[in-house]
């Protein structure tokens, strides 16, 4: 496998942004490819950092493009950057271009862990037309506001929502994430598959709950919705252990 | 221009390696629309020189300015120590570079271009040895070939050579790069004899451009190498600079010209 650090220009947010890309180099066909975001407090090098991404990719024969979503919640930022935009938009078609990863539906899969797993779920079903499956995993369909907080509990906290939303419209829009699932319904547009997991221990079990339910009450169970609750908490041990899952998952033809 | 930092597998060397790579930014979604019709970039392998790495063209020059002016892709790997051998005792940097790496690339990177007279070499130093000897090795891969301020006869280093007080190293060092040192005139390690080699075989031959300072302590073996170039009918372009010397200043300046000739299209 080959590890590669992308530093891109993305003329939407207009500066030069970092990306890290695990490459099958010896691949002469178009390779299936894991879109991997990260959570906060973390960047793209977290998950070649903290888990053995590399080797459960080059077991798999697949690419992986991890970039960088800084404290962005994968939003076009109310005070900051079009994170959206540019990683959903922007970065998918230019590693495309760079690399010869499939293009096709089956063949791209997007996941994360935490704001990633939110992240996931939001680019995942806002675009169910490049992704086929999604992997969420310790995270619900909205990370903020944080189960059991309300405004003046955390002020990094609120200043990150406040810079993230800023009471921005969300409805309709692909910040509204059960919105899009419904569109997806509604609309009969290809809906993708979706991996769940989250511990026991976890903070955000509320988020997921929430999530869950939403899910497990369609009708058919549309998205081939999987939901996994099991020991473990927020951390690099869950995630190195359920990327694999989702890897799985995936990958079920 | 994006900047990539690549570790990788190689089979020839059987290790990691890494290499830095420079890309014009074409995305999936335009790549069919270039306004020129241009799918593919132009390809510039860039070599370094000894006591640097693959970083030190990126470090020292401006080459990703140069490259974004002229919408070319760059790939500047790693060979140590080596002279881009295929090294007696060690690796085999010259089969990596100019079989394996070139191919690895192309796979890497589908915007690369595949086409003979877009795929060039060249290098400073040791490296610039490394473009020609590289280059005239596998003259069918590479059709053009620029050498900076390159050390066209190693075997001055060799112990009692007029360039052994320069870089002062062992009989050992050298003969494990170039095996019998008392055998290196004519061997596939001498660049006048792989240019020979190639006129022989009716082989195509890559364009040649030699750029020397005249205080380079390289200056007089470059002089030599034009001379048996010509005796072979080859005509490299070959351009001396006044008082210029063996430093990184230099080669930011010489790198200019050489993209120059690279990059111009034919009879312009």
């Amino acid at each position: 496998m080959a590890q590669i650090t992308v530093n891109w220009a993305s003329n939407i947010i207009c500066r030069n942004m970092n990306c890290s890309v695990i490459l099958p180099e010896r691949a002469t066909t178009a390779v299936p490819t894991l879109w991997l975001l990260h959570g906060m407090t973390d960047n793209h090098t977290s998950w070649m950092r903290n888990t053995s991404i590399e080797r459960y990719a080059a077991e798999r024969g697949i690419a992986v493009v991890m970039p960088d979503g800084e404290l962005s919640n994968y939003a076009d930022m109310a005070h900051g950057h079009r994170f959206y935009s540019a990683i959903a938009g922007e970065l998918f078609d230019l590693m495309g271009g760079f690399f010869n990863l499939s293009p096709r539906r089956e063949d791209n899969w997007i996941a994360g862990n935490s704001m990633g797993g939110g992240g996931a779920l939001k680019i995942g079903l806002a675009n169910p037309d490049k992704f086929s499956a999604i992997g969420c995993l310790s995270a619900g369909d909205t990370v903020f506001p944080f189960p059991g907080t309300k405004p003046g509990d955390n002020l990094e906290i609120d200043a990150l929502l406040y810079r993230v939303y800023d009471g921005r419209e969300i409805e309709g829009t692909e910040e509204d994430v059960l919105g899009s699932a419904k569109k997806i319904l509604a609309e009969d547009l290809p809906a993708p598959r979706i991996f769940h997991a989250i511990g026991k221990d976890d903070f955000l079990l509320e988020s997921a709950h929430r999530t869950r339910d939403f899910f497990t009450a369609l009708d058919g169970n549309p998205f081939a919705y999987t939901y996994i609750e099991d020991e473990g908490a927020h951390n690099w041990a869950y995630w190195d252990k359920h990327i694999t899952d989702f890897l799985d998952f995936a990958m079920q033809r | 221009m994006a900047y990539l930092n690549v570790n990788f597998y190689s089979e020839v060397l059987g290790m990691n390696t890494a290499m830095n790579v420079l890309l014009p930014q074409r995305t999936r979604s335009k790549i069919h629309d270039d306004p020129d019709g241009r799918n593919h970039y132009p390809v510039l392998f860039l070599l370094h020189g000894m006591s640097d790495d693959y970083t030190g063209w990126m470090r020292y020059t401006n080459i990703e300015r140069y490259a974004e002016e002229k919408d070319i892709a760059v790939i500047m790997p790693d060979a140590g120590l080596s002279w881009y051998a295929d090294m007696a005792q060690g690796y085999a940097y010259r089969r990596f570079i100019g079989e394996e790496l070139v191919a690895l690339v192309h796979r890497m990177f589908p915007g690369i271009s595949q086409k003979y007279e877009e795929t060039w070499i060249t290098g400073n130093s040791m490296g610039g040895y490394g473009a020609l000897s590289v280059g005239l090795t596998y003259p069918e891969t590479f059709s053009k070939i620029g050498a900076i301020a390159p050390g066209c006869a190693p075997d001055g280093f060799f112990p009692g050579g007029d360039l052994c007080r320069v870089i002062s190293r062992s009989d050992r060092f050298w003969s494990d790069i170039f095996g019998d040192l008392s055998a290196f005139k004519g061997s596939k390690n001498d660049l006048g004899a792989l240019a020979k080699g190639i006129v022989d075989a009716k082989r195509p031959m890559p364009e040649i451009f030699q750029i020397v300072g005249t205080k380079d302590f390289f200056y007089r073996c470059n002089v030599e190498f034009r001379d048996t170039l010509h005796e072979l009918g080859v005509n490299p372009k070959f351009v001396e600079v006044p008082e210029a010397f063996h430093a990184w200043h230099y080669w930011d300046e010489f790198i200019q010209p050489i993209l120059n000739w690279l990059t111009a299209k034919e009879g312009a």
